[in-house]
Protein backbone atom coordinates (compact mmCIF):
# COMPACT_ATOMS: atom_id res chain seq x y z
CA UNK A 1 0.00 0.00 0.00
CA UNK A 2 1.85 3.08 -1.53
CA UNK A 3 2.22 6.23 1.31
CA UNK A 4 0.57 8.62 -0.94
CA UNK A 5 -2.77 7.24 -0.97
CA UNK A 6 -6.05 7.96 1.39
CA UNK A 7 -5.58 4.31 3.70
CA UNK A 8 -1.81 4.70 2.61
CA UNK A 9 -1.68 7.39 5.32
CA UNK A 10 -2.38 5.44 7.84
CA UNK A 11 0.53 3.43 7.97
CA UNK A 12 3.03 6.33 8.18
CA UNK A 13 4.80 5.50 10.87
CA UNK A 14 7.43 8.65 12.77
CA UNK A 15 10.34 7.61 12.73
CA UNK A 16 12.09 5.23 10.19
CA UNK A 17 15.93 3.92 10.70
CA UNK A 18 16.42 6.17 7.18
CA UNK A 19 15.64 8.94 9.26
CA UNK A 20 18.77 8.67 10.90
CA UNK A 21 21.37 9.52 8.53
CA UNK A 22 19.16 12.65 7.63
CA UNK A 23 19.63 13.48 11.14
CA UNK A 24 23.45 13.18 11.24
CA UNK A 25 23.90 15.41 8.72
CA UNK A 26 21.67 18.31 9.94
CA UNK A 27 23.37 17.54 13.65
CA UNK A 28 27.00 17.70 12.19
CA UNK A 29 26.16 20.89 9.58
CA UNK A 30 24.65 22.89 13.11
CA UNK A 31 27.54 21.75 15.44
CA UNK A 32 30.25 23.18 12.16
CA UNK A 33 28.00 26.17 11.71
CA UNK A 34 28.46 26.62 15.90
CA UNK A 35 31.96 25.98 15.84
CA UNK A 36 32.63 28.03 12.94
CA UNK A 37 31.28 31.13 14.65
CA UNK A 38 32.61 30.38 18.50
CA UNK A 39 36.23 29.72 17.04
CA UNK A 40 38.14 31.89 19.77
CA UNK A 41 39.26 35.24 18.86
CA UNK A 42 42.04 37.60 20.44
CA UNK A 43 40.71 40.87 19.71
CA UNK A 44 37.90 42.56 21.97
CA UNK A 45 35.45 45.63 20.71
CA UNK A 46 36.56 48.55 21.73
CA UNK A 47 33.29 51.26 20.27
CA UNK A 48 30.37 50.46 17.56
CA UNK A 49 29.17 51.26 15.12
CA UNK A 50 25.50 53.15 13.74
CA UNK A 51 24.86 52.62 10.17
CA UNK A 52 21.82 54.30 8.93
CA UNK A 53 19.91 52.70 5.63
CA UNK A 54 23.23 50.87 5.14
CA UNK A 55 25.38 53.90 5.26
CA UNK A 56 27.81 54.42 8.09
CA UNK A 57 26.62 57.50 10.05
CA UNK A 58 28.42 57.89 13.16
CA UNK A 59 30.79 55.71 15.63
CA UNK A 60 31.40 55.77 19.45
CA UNK A 61 34.41 54.50 21.26
CA UNK A 62 34.30 53.11 24.70
CA UNK A 63 37.43 54.06 26.18
CA UNK A 64 37.91 57.64 24.77
CA UNK A 65 33.81 57.95 25.08
CA UNK A 66 34.34 59.67 21.78
CA UNK A 67 30.76 59.91 19.54
CA UNK A 68 31.62 61.03 16.19
CA UNK A 69 29.05 61.54 13.03
CA UNK A 70 29.58 61.55 9.54
CA UNK A 71 29.36 64.24 7.61
CA UNK A 72 26.61 63.84 5.43
CA UNK A 73 24.27 62.15 8.42
CA UNK A 74 20.88 63.93 8.77
CA UNK A 75 19.40 62.31 11.83
CA UNK A 76 19.45 64.21 14.66
CA UNK A 77 19.82 62.92 18.51
CA UNK A 78 20.56 64.04 21.83
CA UNK A 79 23.28 62.78 23.86
CA UNK A 80 23.62 62.20 27.67
CA UNK A 81 26.29 60.60 29.42
CA UNK A 82 24.83 57.32 28.61
CA UNK A 83 21.21 57.96 26.54
CA UNK A 84 21.34 58.16 22.97
CA UNK A 85 17.81 59.38 20.78
CA UNK A 86 18.07 58.34 17.87
CA UNK A 87 15.95 59.56 15.55
CA UNK A 88 15.84 58.18 11.89
CA UNK A 89 15.71 61.53 10.34
CA UNK A 90 12.19 60.97 8.81
CA UNK A 91 9.92 61.29 11.42
CA UNK A 92 10.91 62.85 14.75
CA UNK A 93 8.11 60.84 16.24
CA UNK A 94 10.07 57.58 15.53
CA UNK A 95 12.69 57.07 17.32
CA UNK A 96 15.09 54.03 19.10
CA UNK A 97 16.59 55.04 22.79
CA UNK A 98 19.90 53.58 22.91
CA UNK A 99 21.49 53.02 26.32
CA UNK A 100 25.22 53.15 26.15
CA UNK A 101 27.52 51.86 28.92
CA UNK A 102 30.84 52.71 28.39
CA UNK A 103 31.83 50.79 31.83
CA UNK A 104 30.64 47.64 30.75
CA UNK A 105 31.35 48.68 27.01
CA UNK A 106 27.80 47.35 26.13
CA UNK A 107 24.89 49.00 24.36
CA UNK A 108 21.58 48.48 23.79
CA UNK A 109 18.22 49.93 22.34
CA UNK A 110 15.80 50.10 25.42
CA UNK A 111 12.89 51.72 23.67
CA UNK A 112 11.66 52.57 20.36
CA UNK A 113 8.69 53.53 18.33
CA UNK A 114 8.83 50.26 15.97
CA UNK A 115 6.42 47.43 15.19
CA UNK A 116 7.68 44.36 16.67
CA UNK A 117 10.77 45.77 18.83
CA UNK A 118 13.25 43.01 17.49
CA UNK A 119 16.25 45.97 17.99
CA UNK A 120 15.50 45.24 22.18
CA UNK A 121 16.15 41.62 21.90
CA UNK A 122 19.96 41.97 21.22
CA UNK A 123 22.78 44.05 22.36
CA UNK A 124 26.39 44.36 21.44
CA UNK A 125 29.24 44.52 23.54
CA UNK A 126 33.31 43.92 23.60
CA UNK A 127 32.69 40.46 22.09
CA UNK A 128 30.37 41.30 19.07
CA UNK A 129 27.04 41.97 18.73
CA UNK A 130 24.52 42.87 16.52
CA UNK A 131 21.40 45.22 16.48
CA UNK A 132 19.18 45.95 13.66
CA UNK A 133 16.11 47.94 13.77
CA UNK A 134 14.20 47.39 10.06
CA UNK A 135 11.87 50.15 9.81
CA UNK A 136 13.73 52.15 11.21
CA UNK A 137 17.04 51.26 8.58
CA UNK A 138 18.96 51.75 11.64
CA UNK A 139 22.25 49.45 12.39
CA UNK A 140 24.44 48.75 15.03
CA UNK A 141 27.45 46.88 15.35
CA UNK A 142 30.81 45.94 16.81
CA UNK A 143 33.57 47.55 15.97
CA UNK A 144 36.84 45.47 15.88
CA UNK A 145 40.12 46.22 15.00
CA UNK A 146 40.99 43.00 13.13
CA UNK A 147 37.56 42.95 11.42
CA UNK A 148 36.70 39.71 13.14
CA UNK A 149 33.43 38.35 12.58
CA UNK A 150 31.27 38.65 15.74
CA UNK A 151 29.57 36.36 17.94
CA UNK A 152 25.85 36.50 18.58
CA UNK A 153 24.61 38.30 21.88
CA UNK A 154 20.68 37.76 22.57
CA UNK A 155 18.88 39.66 25.20
CA UNK B 1 -11.05 18.89 -8.41
CA UNK B 2 -13.74 21.46 -6.88
CA UNK B 3 -13.24 19.55 -3.93
CA UNK B 4 -9.86 19.67 -3.95
CA UNK B 5 -9.58 23.66 -4.21
CA UNK B 6 -11.96 23.97 -1.58
CA UNK B 7 -9.85 22.11 0.58
CA UNK B 8 -6.84 23.58 -0.33
CA UNK B 9 -8.66 27.14 0.46
CA UNK B 10 -9.44 26.11 3.89
CA UNK B 11 -5.71 24.69 4.45
CA UNK B 12 -4.86 27.91 3.30
CA UNK B 13 -6.76 30.06 5.77
CA UNK B 14 -6.09 27.52 8.71
CA UNK B 15 -2.03 28.45 7.52
CA UNK B 16 -2.92 31.86 7.42
CA UNK B 17 -4.67 31.89 10.98
CA UNK B 18 -1.79 29.98 12.25
CA UNK B 19 0.82 32.35 10.89
CA UNK B 20 -0.66 35.76 12.38
CA UNK B 21 -1.66 34.14 15.75
CA UNK B 22 2.51 33.16 15.74
CA UNK B 23 3.59 36.08 14.47
CA UNK B 24 1.55 38.03 17.33
CA UNK B 25 3.83 35.62 20.09
CA UNK B 26 7.80 36.68 20.86
CA UNK B 27 10.29 35.40 18.97
CA UNK B 28 12.15 32.44 19.87
CA UNK B 29 15.63 32.25 20.55
CA UNK B 30 16.79 34.69 17.75
CA UNK B 31 15.23 37.70 16.20
CA UNK B 32 11.75 37.16 14.31
CA UNK B 33 12.30 33.25 15.32
CA UNK B 34 9.33 31.22 14.59
CA UNK B 35 7.96 27.39 15.23
CA UNK B 36 6.28 27.77 11.74
CA UNK B 37 3.35 25.91 12.78
CA UNK B 38 1.87 26.98 9.96
CA UNK B 39 3.90 24.68 7.68
CA UNK B 40 1.68 22.10 8.98
CA UNK B 41 -1.03 23.50 6.97
CA UNK B 42 0.75 23.85 3.73
CA UNK B 43 3.09 20.54 4.00
CA UNK B 44 -0.68 18.69 4.29
CA UNK B 45 -1.77 20.57 1.50
CA UNK B 46 1.30 19.28 -0.75
CA UNK B 47 1.38 15.77 0.65
CA UNK B 48 -3.22 14.95 0.38
CA UNK B 49 -3.66 16.99 -2.35
CA UNK B 50 -0.28 17.91 -4.44
CA UNK B 51 2.10 19.90 -4.91
CA UNK B 52 0.70 22.58 -6.92
CA UNK B 53 -2.02 22.92 -4.25
CA UNK B 54 0.81 23.30 -1.68
CA UNK B 55 2.48 25.74 -3.27
CA UNK B 56 -0.32 27.53 -4.07
CA UNK B 57 -1.57 27.15 0.29
CA UNK B 58 2.52 28.81 0.71
CA UNK B 59 1.98 31.71 -1.79
CA UNK B 60 -1.39 32.55 -0.52
CA UNK B 61 -0.02 32.29 3.44
CA UNK B 62 3.14 34.37 2.16
CA UNK B 63 1.57 37.03 0.73
CA UNK B 64 -1.65 38.05 2.92
CA UNK B 65 0.11 37.08 6.02
CA UNK B 66 2.70 39.94 5.46
CA UNK B 67 -0.49 41.61 4.51
CA UNK B 68 -2.42 41.16 7.59
CA UNK B 69 0.83 41.59 9.75
CA UNK B 70 2.07 45.07 8.19
CA UNK B 71 5.19 43.66 7.54
CA UNK B 72 5.39 43.72 3.72
CA UNK B 73 8.78 43.12 3.53
CA UNK B 74 8.49 39.84 4.96
CA UNK B 75 7.43 38.62 1.61
CA UNK B 76 10.99 38.04 0.20
CA UNK B 77 12.86 36.91 2.74
CA UNK B 78 9.63 34.19 3.54
CA UNK B 79 8.36 33.40 -0.02
CA UNK B 80 11.95 32.47 -1.32
CA UNK B 81 12.94 30.24 1.47
CA UNK B 82 9.82 28.94 1.84
CA UNK B 83 9.60 27.60 -1.74
CA UNK B 84 13.21 25.87 -1.71
CA UNK B 85 12.01 24.06 1.71
CA UNK B 86 8.67 23.14 0.54
CA UNK B 87 9.70 21.85 -3.11
CA UNK B 88 12.80 19.69 -1.27
CA UNK B 89 9.91 18.54 0.66
CA UNK B 90 7.87 17.36 -1.92
CA UNK B 91 10.79 15.64 -3.29
CA UNK B 92 11.96 13.55 -0.33
CA UNK B 93 8.30 12.64 0.00
CA UNK B 94 8.06 11.84 -3.56
CA UNK B 95 11.29 10.32 -3.60
CA UNK B 96 12.34 8.78 -0.73
CA UNK B 97 10.15 5.69 0.37
CA UNK B 98 12.02 5.24 3.60
CA UNK B 99 11.98 8.78 5.55
CA UNK B 100 9.50 9.28 7.80
CA UNK B 101 7.33 12.26 7.59
CA UNK B 102 8.55 14.13 10.85
CA UNK B 103 12.56 14.07 9.02
CA UNK B 104 11.36 15.26 6.14
CA UNK B 105 10.03 17.90 8.14
CA UNK B 106 12.90 18.19 9.82
CA UNK B 107 14.99 18.61 6.26
CA UNK B 108 12.94 21.77 4.96
CA UNK B 109 12.74 23.40 8.77
CA UNK B 110 16.41 23.54 8.83
CA UNK B 111 16.82 24.81 5.32
CA UNK B 112 13.72 27.36 5.36
CA UNK B 113 14.97 28.56 8.64
CA UNK B 114 19.12 29.08 7.19
CA UNK B 115 17.85 30.30 3.95
CA UNK B 116 15.65 32.77 5.10
CA UNK B 117 18.28 34.12 7.49
CA UNK B 118 20.67 34.23 4.79
CA UNK B 119 18.21 35.64 2.34
CA UNK B 120 17.69 38.52 5.00
CA UNK B 121 21.36 39.18 5.17
CA UNK B 122 21.20 40.08 1.29
CA UNK B 123 18.19 41.81 0.62
CA UNK B 124 19.45 44.17 3.81
CA UNK B 125 23.53 44.17 3.60
CA UNK B 126 23.39 42.98 6.76
CA UNK B 127 25.90 40.54 6.88
CA UNK B 128 26.30 40.63 10.56
CA UNK B 129 23.52 38.61 10.76
CA UNK B 130 25.11 35.32 9.27
CA UNK B 131 26.41 34.89 12.91
CA UNK B 132 22.81 33.69 14.08
CA UNK B 133 22.93 31.32 11.36
CA UNK B 134 23.73 27.94 14.02
CA UNK B 135 20.65 29.47 15.92
CA UNK B 136 18.36 29.40 12.88
CA UNK B 137 19.46 26.20 12.38
CA UNK B 138 18.54 24.75 15.55
CA UNK B 139 14.96 26.41 15.72
CA UNK B 140 14.69 24.84 12.50
CA UNK B 141 15.38 21.28 14.01
CA UNK B 142 12.54 22.38 16.72
CA UNK B 143 10.04 23.71 14.39
CA UNK B 144 10.49 20.66 11.73
CA UNK B 145 9.92 17.98 14.10
CA UNK B 146 7.05 20.05 16.02
CA UNK B 147 5.55 20.40 12.34
CA UNK B 148 6.01 17.15 11.20
CA UNK B 149 5.30 15.34 14.33
CA UNK B 150 1.87 17.61 14.12
CA UNK B 151 1.01 16.57 10.62
CA UNK B 152 1.85 13.03 11.72
CA UNK B 153 -1.01 12.84 14.03
CA UNK B 154 -3.03 14.77 11.51
CA UNK B 155 -2.74 12.08 8.99
CA UNK B 156 -3.52 9.47 11.47
CA UNK B 157 -6.39 11.09 13.23
CA UNK B 158 -8.53 12.05 10.09
CA UNK B 159 -10.94 10.14 7.90
CA UNK B 160 -9.51 8.34 4.89
CA UNK B 161 -12.60 9.94 3.07
CA UNK B 162 -11.30 12.94 4.14
CA UNK B 163 -7.67 11.77 2.74
CA UNK B 164 -8.68 10.34 -0.95
CA UNK B 165 -9.59 12.75 -3.77
CA UNK B 166 -10.40 11.13 -6.96
CA UNK B 167 -9.01 7.62 -8.15
CA UNK B 168 -6.14 7.78 -5.83
CA UNK B 169 -7.09 5.28 -3.80
CA UNK B 170 -4.54 2.65 -2.17
CA UNK B 171 -5.45 -0.63 -3.94
CA UNK B 172 -7.26 -2.98 -2.03
CA UNK B 173 -8.21 -0.32 -0.07
CA UNK B 174 -11.82 0.04 1.67
CA UNK B 175 -12.49 3.71 0.08
CA UNK B 176 -11.56 1.84 -3.53
CA UNK B 177 -13.97 -0.91 -2.76
CA UNK B 178 -16.99 1.64 -1.95
CA UNK B 179 -15.98 3.48 -5.01
CA UNK B 180 -16.09 0.82 -7.08
CA UNK B 181 -19.27 -0.96 -5.65
CA UNK B 182 -20.98 2.90 -5.93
Amino acid sequence: MHKKSGAGFKNLKPFSHADIILYLIVISAVILTFLLVFFPRDSKSDGFYIYVDGNLSAEYDYNTRAFNVKEGFDGYFYLSDSDLYFYSGKNPAEYNLIKIDAENKSVKVISSTCKGHDCERTSVNENGGFIYCSPHGLKIVAKFKDDTIPSPVTG
Amino acid sequence: MVRKITFCGVLSALALISFIIENLLPPLIVPGGKLGISNVFILFAGIVLGYGYGLSALIIKAVLGSVFAGNFSAILYSLPSGFIAFSLQMALFYFSAHLSIVAISVAGGVVNSVLQGLTFCLITSTAEYVIYTPYLALLGILGGASVGFILFLLLKIMPESLLSFGKTFAVGSETENAYNNK
